[in-house]
């Protein structure tokens, strides 16, 4: 069984009368078909060519439920409201993790930019420090001529460190400094170290 | 160094002081008793550890020379001969055949992809010492090769440079790093050899200039 409409028409709902386990619907999303099984599972047919999955203002407040159940097969659903698109539904893990690529994003290019002022100012001065990107344009260097200029550059230049040695995040402490002095360093005076 | 508790200057990561900050003039590091050993300080290396076993590299080679890793306090007032300190192999930058990994060694970074990111965490970037008549070139201490040698081996093998207290600081960071892959500012490192340091009525001078006897002991 397989209707047409706008919206959800025919899906289950208060004003359908058919609800419970047996109820059997069917609707269009979008201009995506919809159909309701047996198990009140919402199911799409005929989806966009891409892919994306569209579903109206109206049938969202109507039949919300199985509009929401779109979320577990597709990443985000178009809501519309006379046929155009004016925002998307996210499933909440969807949400969260489209904000931290955000920020993963915000954050790359605040590093990107932050590396290259550090890599156009050695650049600028012909500094040969160790890049994989300078070194396509400063190929060659004698490190025992050059070495002076690359650490007066690494001493004076201010750098932010991205990552470890392998790519490993950094882990950033800072020292409370009220200690004081350290009277004596240990004694083995008590310990047997055989 | 770059960052300081009072500068204006944006944080910086950057590891090392500028090379000519690195060693006390030998003018100064030379006179009696005028500068102590220290953490940090370069000496010839003895031929030997504490048991015997020769100090040379993979090929047989005598090393070139050692840094002091052992804490001062265990150099100074109570170091009888027989004492043993810690000790790292310290290399000539020129020994390295990639020019690439030698560059690296210098600033401690590199930039691979787009970031920059921590090089060679088990060196430190050791400037050459001015004027000195084996030593006056860039060199690397290696801190995976560590060895215990007697007090009195290293003092007679002798010094060859006195490090200054501004690049212990920045040695003492790189060490930090090293071994616990901690990322501490330079200034918390600074300010808290300032808070030690100054507290110590029994520090053996010279004190650092930025580190003046407390008034409040």
């Amino acid at each position: 069984m397989e209707k047409r409409s706008f919206g959800l028409a025919g899906a289950p709902g208060p004003k359908s009368g058919k609800t419970g386990a047996g109820a059997k619907t069917s609707g269009k999303i979008g201009r995506s078909t919809t159909k309701v099984n047996k198990s009140g599972q919402f199911l799409v047919r005929g989806a966009l060519g891409t892919g994306e999955k569209r579903v109206s203002s109206s049938a969202l407040r109507r039949d919300t439920r199985p509009a929401l159940d779109l979320l577990q097969s597709n990443d985000a659903v178009a809501v519309t409201h006379y046929n155009e698109v004016e925002g998307y539904l996210v499933a909440p893990d969807r949400y969260l993790s489209l904000i931290a690529r955000a920020q993963e994003a915000d954050e790359r290019e605040t590093e990107l930019a932050s590396t290259m002022t550090v890599l156009l100012a050695a650049a600028r001065t012909g500094v040969p420090v160790p890049s994989e990107m300078l070194e396509r344009v400063m190929p060659n260097i004698d490190v025992a001529k050059r070495w002076r200029e690359i650490a007066e550059f690494a001493a004076t230049f201010p750098i932010k460190l991205s990552a470890g040695e392998h790519g490993e995040p950094i882990t950033r402490a800072h020292l409370s400094h009220v200690a004081g002095p350290i009277d004596e360093s240990g004694s083995d005076d008590d310990l047997d170290l055989g | 160094m770059t960052e300081g508790t009072t500068s204006t200057e944006p944080p910086s990561d950057a590891w090392y002081t500028e090379p000519g900050a690195y060693w006390v003039p030998a003018a100064e590091s030379e006179q009696a008793d005028a500068w102590p050993h220290r953490y940090g300080d370069l000496f010839h290396a003895p031929a030997s550890d504490a048991h015997g076993i020769p100090l040379t590299g993979t090929e047989g080679n005598p090393w070139e020379a050692v840094m002091v890793y052992s804490p001062s306090c265990e150099l100074i007032s109570k170091a009888k001969p027989t004492d043993t300190v810690e000790v790292v192999r310290v290399l000539r930058l020129d020994t390295q055949p990639d020019q690439r990994a030698a560059q690296a060694i210098i600033t401690g970074w590199q930039e691979r992809e787009g970031r920059l990111t921590v090089a060679f965490a088990h060196t430190i970037f050791l400037a050459p010492v001015p004027s000195h008549s084996t030593h006056d070139h860039p060199m690397f201490a290696h801190l995976k090769s560590t060895a215990r040698v007697t007090v009195g081996d290293l003092r007679a093998a002798g010094r060859i440079g006195a490090l200054t207290h501004d690049a212990r600081v920045a040695v003492i960071r790189r060490d930090l790093y090293y071994r616990y892959r901690w990322l501490v500012p330079m200034a918390d490192v600074k300010a808290a050899e300032i808070d030690r340091i100054s507290h110590d009525p029994h520090f053996t001078p010279p004190r650092p200039d930025w580190a003046p006897m407390s008034s409040d002991r």
